[in-house]
């Protein structure tokens, strides 16, 4: 039985959608506690974001909730009652970490605020995730993944010559705001290790959204560079570069260091590489449209996407090919490793899902259902903090779980 | 208070190369670490060392005039240390056990043939913690694939997603894969540090870009797996807002990005573009209408932000409670208020290309750490004589001799490939880029210090070739 990484670690989680929840999915992964407190009625609103199997909304089974809270307790409070609040507080006393995406200073009206807390809970870590952090002229904006995508300075570069800038596919500014924030947490989370005492860490999606562009802010401190001309819509590749036609589709053709000689060898005829189109570069942009026609074109034509890259790759070349998420259950490098994982769920069924985002040899990643709405509230509130049934029936009467 | 950052005391070797690994490494360094750079003098870290000279210049020693090497590096230290040289493999066995963590970026069969596998780390030290990045991972048929950001990005099915919806799938164009795959590492190390304060162990890391990438797909994947459906490229269109997208506002290529999320931002949204009419009109009755109509919006909308700039339209929209924000160039990111209010950007000093500004790798704010000031981003070898000499005891004499053989060294020993180029600006400009001329007193004046060239000027290569 391997071991968990994160076993006996108890985190709170106030937070909802896809920031919040997919840092907290780190630490369910590795194996921590992480209770979810849900909106009665409505529950985090992941839950209304579908896709649902079939296109049946259904709070129970919507994918992104299922995906990005696998593992994980849900209990429901109402934290707009101050009966909600106490419960809260109390689970806030015995957790290591606690999460909340409020606006900021939003909790503090509440008493749910890091001084509040830190009163109960001197170890604790309190972990705020918001648009654009605690503090700054910004703070109080709204946003959503999409402006945060354009106020990060990312997005500038995706455009092509005319046209409007466009963010990545699927919610990228949220997923890297989790992923930043889940390695933030983990500084206090060391630091504690040490110290024995928690912290407050102030997050900020604009600035994890930010901090993955590696180049842009850089080049223009180095040069003043903003950007290079725009470029048009793509074309066919020339010249053994670029993007080629085969059989079933397109193939990115990327002969890398040494690669003309490797190309040669690909296309079973290694004699090629003393040919002077294969030897000067010069010479082979000007006879590109030949170069193809006679090397490329024939063989390619013959061979599907995934036969001509497995062909490149065998000599050391980096093409690929752009596979649709329609074929990632397919692909055999993805099998072998496990790269989705087959989780039973009492209401969506069998689905599959991303599994480990790492392969950790000695605390590997574990995979689980996501929990129904509510579905923890006696194990926790009678369990846990030792409500009575007939108190959690008052509780439930009055709208607090 | 916490004085000292969280990896305090731990040692990092890191013989990661060109952007994913870096980045692993400088969340590590951010962190607190003691990472050690591992660069060979015969083939520096490629190709950051190589592109991207301050001031488009490379100088006499163009190694270490390289914006994104300097950018995935601060804080760190280097030595130089050849790994095809058995010398070089017996002085990296030595370094082992002094460390708590080793990354490495390269093909997957490679450290083993350097008889430096998990198995020969752990048998030196079993504290050890071996952090292995890839593009396909360590194990499964396809673990030689080799794979650069791009690849990473369209065999993962991200790119599948990313585009214009009548047109071709796009890669991120920003290295997004490789910062996925980075700081999915740096992640993993967490984890394991976590785990071997309890129980004692360390372990092996094997992180994949593709699968990296995968877990930040999660609802296009369960509805696949629910309906069988795969998305093609959506622009910036929602699964259920609109208007959600980029418009054009008034000046070159500049945009504003505008999401309606519900009735009330419509509402707000039709009465700050004078157009209240709209909320009564039947193609824009409910989202749904909204959203099968969005096309046609588009040049409504544009008549009232290509009239303003991005800013200006942007702040009306925020205003009244509609999230808007303008699409920032990276000049603008540097200027931004809010970024820099929050000191998201550091000046550090270096000692050839002067102070540039260098993001913070975690940019939280921590009530119980203060931020502290990184060390400028390492000149080659530099740290040969305090590494190898403090830590390993060699003498001046045997620093000398291996530098002689070529083992270590602090400048590269031979030239790059076709030798160092700077960018074309004036072909650029010529055909529609950007490049302002400025920037020097721009960035100076908004961080209150002087920003370029204002290092030692005599520190040439002369003195660049004595440090060992």
């Amino acid at each position: 039985m391997p071991s968990e990484a994160f076993a006996g670690l108890r985190i709170l989680d106030l937070t909802q959608g896809i920031a919040g929840p997919s840092c907290t999915k780190w630490f369910a992964d590795f194996g921590a506690e992480v209770i979810k407190i849900e909106p009665p009625a409505a529950g985090d609103a992941a839950r209304s974001a579908g896709p649902y199997p079939g296109d049946l909304p259904n709070a129970e089974a919507s994918g992104l909730f299922l995906y990005l809270n696998s593992r994980k307790k849900s209990v429901t409070i109402n934290i707009r009652s101050e009966a909600g609040r106490g419960i809260v507080r109390r689970l806030a006393g015995e957790a290591d970490i606690l999460f909340e995406d409020f606006g900021p200073g939003e909790l503090s009206a509440w008493g749910l605020d890091y001084e509040a807390l830190r009163g109960v809970n001197q170890a604790l870590i309190y972990v705020s995730v918001t648009n654009f952090g605690q503090t700054g002229p910004y703070r109080d904006d709204p946003a959503t993944d999409l402006t945060l995508a354009a106020a990060s300075g990312t997005m500038n570069v995706r455009a092509l010559a005319g046209r409007q800038p466009i963010r990545m596919g699927g919610s990228q500014s949220y997923y890297i705001a989790g992923r930043v924030g889940f390695i933030s947490v983990m500084g206090a989370l060391l630091s504690r290790d040490v110290t024995g005492e928690g912290q407050a860490v102030d997050v900020s999606m604009l600035e994890a959204a930010a901090s993955n562009d590696m180049a842009a802010p850089t080049s223009f401190a180095y040069q003043g560079l903003i950007r290079q001309p725009r470029r048009g819509p793509a074309t066919r590749g020339r010249g053994g570069m670029g993007r080629y036609p085969c059989k079933d589709g397109w193939v990115d053709v990327m002969p890398g260091v040494g690669g003309l000689r490797k190309l040669a060898v690909m296309l079973g005829e290694p004699a090629l590489a003393a040919h002077p189109w294969f030897e000067d570069h010069q010479l082979r942009n000007e006879h590109a449209a030949e170069f193809d026609e006679q090397f490329m074109d024939p063989w390619f034509k013959e061979r599907t996407r995934a036969e001509v890259v497995a062909a490149a790759q065998a000599v050391g070349m980096p093409f690929s090919y752009t596979l649709g998420v329609d074929e990632l259950f397919d692909d055999p490098q993805f099998e072998a490793r496990n790269a989705f994982a087959t989780v039973e769920h009492p209401v969506a069924g069998r689905q599959r899902l991303p599994a480990a985002p790492a392969a950790l040899s000695a605390t590997p990643w574990q995979a689980g259902p996501a929990p129904l709405l509510g579905e923890h509230n006696e194990e926790i509130l009678c369990g846990r903090l030792s409500y009575t049934r007939n108190e959690l029936s008052v509780l439930r009467e009055q709208g607090v779980i | 208070m916490t004085t000292t950052l969280p990896l305090a005391g731990i040692r990092v070797l890191d013989l990661t190369r060109a952007y994913a690994g870096p980045t692993a490494t400088a969340y590590l360094a951010d962190l607190g670490a003691e990472v050690i750079k591992i660069e060979a003098a015969s083939r520096p870290d490629i190709p950051t060392r190589e592109i991207n000279f301050a001031e488009n210049d490379p100088g006499d020693c163009p190694w270490e005039r390289a914006a994104y090497f300097h950018r995935l590096n601060v804080g760190k230290q280097d030595i130089t240390l050849d790994l095809t040289n058995a010398q070089g493999i017996e002085l990296f066995r030595r370094l082992v056990p002094l460390a708590d963590i080793v990354a490495e970026n390269y093909n997957p069969a490679t450290m083993e043939r350097f008889g430096l596998g998990y198995e020969a780390l752990k048998a030196v030290n079993p504290r050890i913690i071996m952090l292995s990045m890839s593009g396909f991972g360590a194990t499964g048929p396809r673990r030689s694939w080799a794979a650069y950001y791009p690849a990473m990005e369209s065999m993962s099915g991200m790119a599948s997603m990313t585009g214009y919806p009548d047109g071709e799938t796009m890669y991120s164009g920003t290295g997004y894969a490789d910062w996925i795959l980075g700081s999915a590492g740096a992640a993993a190390v967490l984890i394991a540090l976590y785990h071997r304060n309890r129980v004692g162990e360390g372990q092996y890391i094997d992180v994949s870009g593709r699968e990296a990438l995968l877990v930040h797909m999660g609802e296009a994947i369960a509805d696949f797996s629910m309906n069988g459906r795969a998305p093609g490229p959506v622009g910036n269109r929602h699964p259920s807002m609109a208007p959600h997208d980029t418009y054009r506002a008034a000046g070159d290529d500049s945009w504003v990005a505008i999401a309606v999320r519900d009735e009330q931002d419509w509402k707000a949204f039709c009465q700050v573009l004078g157009h209240p009419a709209w909320t009564r009109d039947e193609r824009f009755a409910d989202p749904a209408a909204r959203w099968h109509n969005q096309d046609e919006m588009r040049p409504m909308i544009e008549a009232w932000t290509s009239s303003r700039g991005h800013r200006e339209a942007a702040r009306s929209l925020l205003e009244a409670g509609v999230p808007s924000e303008p699409v920032l160039d990276p000049r603008e990111i540097l200027l931004d208020p809010q970024v820099r209010d929050r000191g998201y950007f550091e000046v550090i000093e270096h000692p050839v290309v002067g102070s540039r500004l260098y993001p913070r790798q975690v940019p939280a704010h921590y009530s119980a750490i203060p931020r502290q000031g990184r060390a400028h981003p390492p000149l080659l070898g530099q740290d040969n004589r305090q590494v190898l000499g403090g830590l390993l005891n060699l003498g001046d004499d045997e620093l000398a001799r291996l530098e002689e053989a070529g083992v270590i060294g602090s400048r590269p020993l031979r030239a790059t490939r076709g030798g160092p180029r700077p960018h074309p600006f004036e072909a650029w400009r010529r055909a529609g880029g950007q490049i302002d001329d400025d920037y020097q007193a721009l960035l100076s004046g908004a961080y209150g210090q002087p920003i370029g060239p204002n290092g030692d000027p005599d520190l040439t290569d002369r003195e660049l070739r004595t440090s060992p």
